[in-house]
């Protein structure tokens, strides 16, 4: 069960001169401090999720779709609101963000698999199926930098889902690697899809939300702006798309 | 009426940090916190999750200082050394009529130079430690309080695998008793305490401010010149000694001096001194890192 009340995030976007303590010091002596110019991300959400339900969420480049999986996953704290999540919670968001690239392929999958919030003595355990998964067993003690993108974000895949989580959290992603790989991650994926967990995915695969998804979720500047079954929201989300589109091309005419 | 079972997640997941509030909350609305049979405790699993973090980051610290090796460790070894001999040759015949030998002497700076390297390197290491790993935080759940910390601890294995055991070579050549060089660890773990005080204020405040390097390496600097690494104190003149007498670390040296060297004078007190100042600035460095670190995401 997932549940967001009133949930406001309002990030403060940095200024150039921010981090300097010498031209803050001078900006307060000169009064010419400027306050920091800060962005609302998410705009009093609510939002409830019952187990087992997969949502669907679409949206524009920066409407605050990730952002809104990284606050449900705890990454980010609100600035007002509350998030209550009860289960255990699988982000994958951004696979093999917390690589590094001069430890070797054993130590990362430990490594990244700590940083996502499993025990260490979970992943020494793993470690072996989750290197044979991704197909890397030859890699072990080659350092990530030699892996190749696709190997990198199958090891990521490989870690991220090796677990029978409540809660499912995708960020565009369905499936990784080559055509063969990707049909092996798809059925990982679909496996935990069609499992009891509840999943979040945020994709802009609007044919997967349509058929996959029972509900869908259209985030526009921080706010859901429908809610519902993933047909209508999908219908309303491209009739605004193509609304704007229409306006843009309009707005071209006349300036033309 | 929810079980703990049932909640048990929800406690941990928003926020492992503050685990411990979020129980007592709970229990507010359910009743009183009781183990399941064969389930995990949730205090301990927020104190368990800060210190696997603390293992891999330290870990990967390792590897990246030491190339992986445990001969690595020793190779850092070299640096103070190599600058002992320096020091002894340009400096071993004017002090002489301090340290009796040349040997003696040697010894001393040795101690000086490892000692006050910890206490530089860790704390430079640390310094930028939050903002590097800022990607990190921004993008999965970490107790932040982990990242400073295994920056000290990846240079306070040079301290433990590689100086600690010179340190003891160095007791034994000079014919200090096993049962003294036994009391080595307490003022090195009381420096390592003290560092990862340090380490908390400073990586906190490099997130905010990032020109504080330079006042940084000042500091630093001045410690270094103010500490007795390579000079007997008898040659500070009585007007001056007062720098010596508030510089933090001049009391470290001191210990670890005085048990390797088997010098003699009482050691209790200045013993329980390292590890109470080591505690206190774990503590309030700890408490500023946590008053800051809600304003860090926005800022690495």
């Amino acid at each position: 069960m997932i549940e967001l009340t009133g949930v406001t995030l309002v990030r403060r976007l940095p200024d150039a001169d921010d981090y300097d303590l010498k031209s803050r010091l001078l900006n307060a002596l000169t009064g010419r401090r400027r306050p920091p110019s800060r962005r609302t991300v998410l705009d009093k959400v609510d939002l409830r999720i019952a187990a087992g339900e997969k949502v669907g969420i679409i949206g524009a480049n920066g409407a605050g779709k990730s952002t809104l999986l990284k606050v449900i996953c705890g990454v980010l704290q609100p600035t007002a609101g509350s998030v209550r999540v009860a289960g255990r919670v699988a982000p994958v968001l951004e696979l093999g963000a917390g690589f590094d690239p001069e430890l070797s392929v054993a130590e990362n999958v430990i490594f990244y698999g700590v940083l996502l919030g499993f025990t260490r003595r979970d992943m020494l355990e793993r470690c072996d199926d989750i290197l044979a998964f991704a197909e890397l067993e030859d890699y072990r003690h080659a350092p990530v930098r030699v892996l190749s993108t696709g190997m990198t974000a199958r090891l990521g895949f490989a870690v991220a889902t090796d677990v029978e989580p409540d809660v499912l959290l995708l960020d565009e992603i369905l499936s990784v690697g080559d055509e063969r790989f990707r049909a092996k991650s798809q059925r990982r994926i679909m496996r935990m899809w069609d499992a009891e967990a509840t999943a979040l995915l945020v994709s802009h695969d609007l044919a997967f939300i349509r058929t996959s998804c029972t509900r869908a979720l259209w985030i526009d500047r921080g706010q859901i702006r429908a809610n519902g079954a993933p047909e209508d929201t999908v219908e309303a989300y491209l009739e605004w798309v193509d609304a704007n589109a229409e306006q843009a091309i309009a707005k071209v005419r006349a300036g033309s | 009426m929810a079980s703990w079972d049932e909640v048990a997640a929800e406690v941990i997941t928003p926020e492992k940090n503050t685990a411990a509030k979020n129980v007592k909350e709970v229990e507010a609305r359910i009743g009183p916190y009781r183990l399941p049979p064969g389930g995990r405790d949730l205090r301990t699993a927020a104190v368990r999750r800060f210190a696997d973090v603390v293992v891999v980051l330290t870990r990967r610290g390792t590897h990246k200082r030491y190339r992986g090796s445990p001969l690595g460790v020793i190779w850092s070894l070299a640096n103070p050394v190599a600058m002992t001999f320096v020091y002894v040759a340009i400096f071993g015949r004017t002090f002489l009529p301090y340290f009796g030998s040349l040997q003696a002497y040697g010894y001393y700076v040795f101690i000086g130079l490892s000692t006050l390297g910890f206490a530089t390197a860790s704390t430079a290491q640390a310094l930028s430690s939050v903002v590097a790993n800022g990607g990190l935080l921004n993008k999965v759940r970490l107790p932040a309080a982990a990242i400073p910390l295994s920056s000290v601890l990846t240079v306070a294995a040079q301290l433990g695998f590689g100086t600690l055991p010179v340190l003891v070579a160095i007791g034994v050549l000079s014919g200090t008793s096993a049962s003294r060089l036994l009391l080595l660890p307490i003022p090195l773990f009381g420096l390592v305490l003290l560092a990862t005080g340090v380490a908390y204020v400073i990586s906190a405040a490099y997130v905010f401010f990032r020109d504080i390097t330079h006042p940084f390496d000042l500091a630093m600097y001045f410690l270094w010149v103010a500490s007795p690494v390579f000079y007997p104190i008898a040659i500070v003149p009585q007007r001056a000694h007062w720098v010596v007498a508030y510089n933090p670390l001049y009391l470290y040296l001191d210990c670890v001096r005085r048990i390797a060297l088997g010098e003699p004078g009482e050691l209790v007190r200045p013993l329980a001194l390292t590890l109470a100042e080591g505690v206190v600035a774990c503590v309030v460095g700890a408490i500023v890192f946590e008053a800051l670190r809600p304003r860090f995401l926005d800022r690495v």
